[in-house]
């Protein structure tokens, strides 16, 4: 009993001991793989990552502008037993036909439960581009028919007859790429001014900072609709894409740029900085290889959790019509189909893309929170 | 104290100077506005009304005059109250806002009442159980409740109410009542409608607030004063309720005064979009997307002013309510 106590109090010195001797960044590494919200909140980027972002050509099982003469069809759901009770491992869909009701004259599409369509894996569809320059015509499933009708709508499809699920994937792509790279601009303009504001001190630092007190006296919800609406409509999408990221990060570096200033300016004071300088070495690189990677633990956190709040507000001003527009596919744009009474009310299947915000928002936050304890491993 | 307070106000003042010429930038910047449309189409009536019609408006916006004068224009009527024509609804747009604004002020206040009668229970609940089951359940629903956009909360409430339950949540009177004079009856419906906006906004507004009083308490909690308090023989609640909520609760009132405040003019706009409310959220959108610039201005600048004075109002209750925080 008390030997087994022993070993065990041993070796927890030792891991201690391990713990004590190891770089930074593995103590960072280390803490952050014992924090389980964090890892699931990873392990889902990563999927949404490689399924949106880098391969969505392949995992969707149309191409974004595929247009099938099924419009606002209900999703297909997969079964496993027919009507009649024959069970097959291989799941299958049932085929669609157009009923129309007498009553109200509305079109809809009910499934034909006489027609059958087995599902599977790796078949051969529409030849698209991986990433606009791998070409390939393999996608992840479908129904390997050459019947026209065979068709595999897993969340339905929107008002021009386009397989949601493929669009959900294709608008990911834009939405993850647009928060990513609106971040990055943040992180370049707010790291930037706030060292040149703490490390300068002075008239520079005076204007920096009123300029950041003036974009945080405005309301951000209400300013950002307002750039949004001040981005020309008649501008092409390409153009309007960029304009939109490059508002997300202008309207926010502003509380970035006070965090890293004062970090800098505590580090200005720091022996290494003096050392630095005494040796001559440029303001530049003081502040490039010496003030700033010492903020970077810092800014790590508040980029990953900045990320979410880029995605939403894209899909927030795409929703109400004052952020990127059709044939520009994000999620926001995808939610602007479902932004009436009567699409909600008969076609509500368009609000699948709901789920996959919230999902991409939870895990970055998830992350972030994660890499916020972990960034600050010493600490119990 | 009152050097603080003149100080306060004089920078709040220049402030919004620079806030509303930026606003004015911001919305006179993208081509086709209303108004210009609306000018077009009086030089191509061209008849006599038409051409009195287009002098006024010369006069009163300072068309074809540099943008500084425009802008002083602007803002110099602003001040007096008179905030420009709205061209899309060919009204005032003082008037348009007095049409709104009771609406969006009830709103904000049932908000506001939702919202703090949850978080501060059960703030006060996962302080003094922490790490309870009850305390875990709580910090997980908050933690999500922060991460839920308030505009997808309120797809999702639309989605429910109208495909699972078949009820009319959209607006804030039912068709029967939209034109009525008021009557209890009127008001009733106005309830029954206006709890979804407020439920939302609550619950998205208690996330953060149960968290931020979660934290404070316990930091109080943990302080000797409370040991002192607890020694002396005084009863659990009077020690939770009296002397450590007391102190945790400071941190609060700034955000009752900086959320609140502007929450009056634009509680929560998505949310008032989504569910198609008449309140102030949906009108300033529609004038962004229609361009109706004096409209939505206006909407930008009074909502900054409510900020500022919301901060302001924070300082002086803070510094009343906590006899440590000196103004000087």
């Amino acid at each position: 009993m008390s030997a087994s106590e022993n070993e065990t109090s041993i070796d927890a010195a030792q891991e201690e001991k391990e713990q004590i001797s190891q770089s930074y960044w593995a103590l960072v590494w280390w803490k952050f793989k014992k924090n389980r919200t964090a890892v699931v909140g990873a392990i889902f980027l990563t999927i949404f990552y490689i399924a949106c972002v880098f391969f969505a050509e392949f995992f969707a099982p149309y191409p974004k502008e595929y247009e099938s003469e099924y419009i606002e069809a209900r999703s297909t759901s997969l079964h496993w037993r027919d009507e009649d009770g024959n069970f097959s491992f291989r799941p299958f869909v049932y085929g669609l036909e157009k009923v129309i009701n007498e009553q109200t004259r509305k079109r809809s599409f009910e499934v034909d439960t006489t027609k059958k369509y087995p599902v599977y894996f790796l078949v051969e569809g529409e030849p698209v581009k991986i990433l606009g320059f791998i070409p390939t015509s393999i996608h992840l499933f479908g129904n390997d028919s050459e019947d026209p009708d065979a068709n595999i709508f897993i969340m339905g499809t929107d008002k021009l007859g386009r397989d949601l699920f493929s669009r959900i994937l294709y608008g990911g792509r834009i939405s993850m790429f647009i928060g990513l790279f609106s971040v990055i601009v943040f992180l370049v303009v707010g790291v930037s001014l706030g060292a040149i504001s703490g490390y300068y001190g002075g008239a520079t630092d005076i204007v920096i900072m009123r300029i950041t007190e003036l974009l945080t006296a405005f309301p951000q919800e209400p300013l950002f609709l307002a750039l949004g609406a001040a981005v020309p409509i008649t501008w092409p999408s390409t153009q309007v894409f960029f304009m939109v990221t490059i508002l997300l990060a202008l309207v926010q570096w502003g509380g970035l740029a006070r965090q890293v200033r004062g970090l800098v300016l505590a580090g200005r004071e720091e022996q290494y900085v003096l050392a630095a300088q005494s040796f001559g070495a440029s303001d530049r690189r003081i502040i490039l290889s010496h003030l700033i990677p010492a903020t970077m633990s810092h800014v790590i956190v508040i980029a990953t959790l900045k990320i979410p709040a880029m995605i939403l507000l894209e899909t927030t001003l795409s929703y109400f019509g004052l952020g990127l527009v059709p044939p520009t596919v994000s999620w926001g744009t995808l939610l602007q189909d479902a932004n009436s009474v009567r699409a909600i009310r008969f076609a509500p299947h368009l609000l699948y893309t709901v789920p996959f915000i919230l999902l991409a928002i939870l895990s970055y936050n998830m992350l972030g929170d994660g890499l916020r304890d972990a960034m600050d491993p010493y600490s119990k | 104290m009152l050097s603080f307070l003149i100080r306060r106000v004089f920078y709040a003042l220049i402030m919004l100077v620079v806030v509303s010429f930026v606003s004015f930038i911001i919305i006179s910047l993208p081509p086709g506005d209303y108004m210009t449309q609306r000018i077009r189409e009086l030089e191509s009536m061209g008849d006599k009304s038409a051409e009195t019609r287009l002098e006024q408006y010369r006069i009163r916006y300072g068309l074809e005059k540099p943008f500084l004068t425009q802008y002083w224009l602007w803002i110099s009527n602003f001040v007096q109250g008179d905030f420009g024509l709205s061209f899309e609804y060919e009204q005032p747009v003082a008037t348009l806002l007095k049409q709104r604004l009771p609406l969006s002020v009830t709103l904000a206040v049932t908000t506001t009442v939702f919202t703090w009668a949850m978080a501060i229970p059960i703030g006060v609940f996962s302080a003094v159980k922490q790490y309870s089951l009850g305390d875990q359940i709580f910090t997980t629903l908050s933690f999500i409740g922060v991460g839920i956009p308030s505009f997808l909360m309120a797809l999702v409430v639309l989605y429910i109410a109208i495909v699972k339950l078949d009820q009319d949540v959209i607006g804030l009177f039912s068709r029967n009542f939209q034109d009525a004079p008021w009557s209890l009856a009127k008001v009733w419906d106005l309830l029954k409608h206006m709890w979804v906006p407020a439920l939302i906004g609550a619950i998205t507004g208690t996330s953060g607030t149960i968290r931020i009083m979660r934290g404070n308490l316990l930091d109080t909690l943990g302080q000797p004063f409370i040991e002192a308090a607890r020694a002396r023989g005084l009863k659990n609640r009077t020690v939770i309720w009296r002397h450590a909520v007391r102190m945790a609760i400071n941190p609060l009132i700034v955000i009752l005064g900086t959320e609140t405040f502007p929450a009056i003019l634009a509680g929560n706009i998505l949310v008032e979009v989504v569910l198609s409310l008449p309140t102030m959220g949906p009108l300033y959108i529609r004038a962004l997307l229609t361009q109706d610039m004096f409209t939505a201005g206006t909407v930008l600048v009074l909502i900054t002013l409510m900020v500022m004075i919301g901060a302001l109002v924070a300082d002086l209750a803070l510094a009343w309510v906590d006899p440590r925080i000196r103004l000087d």
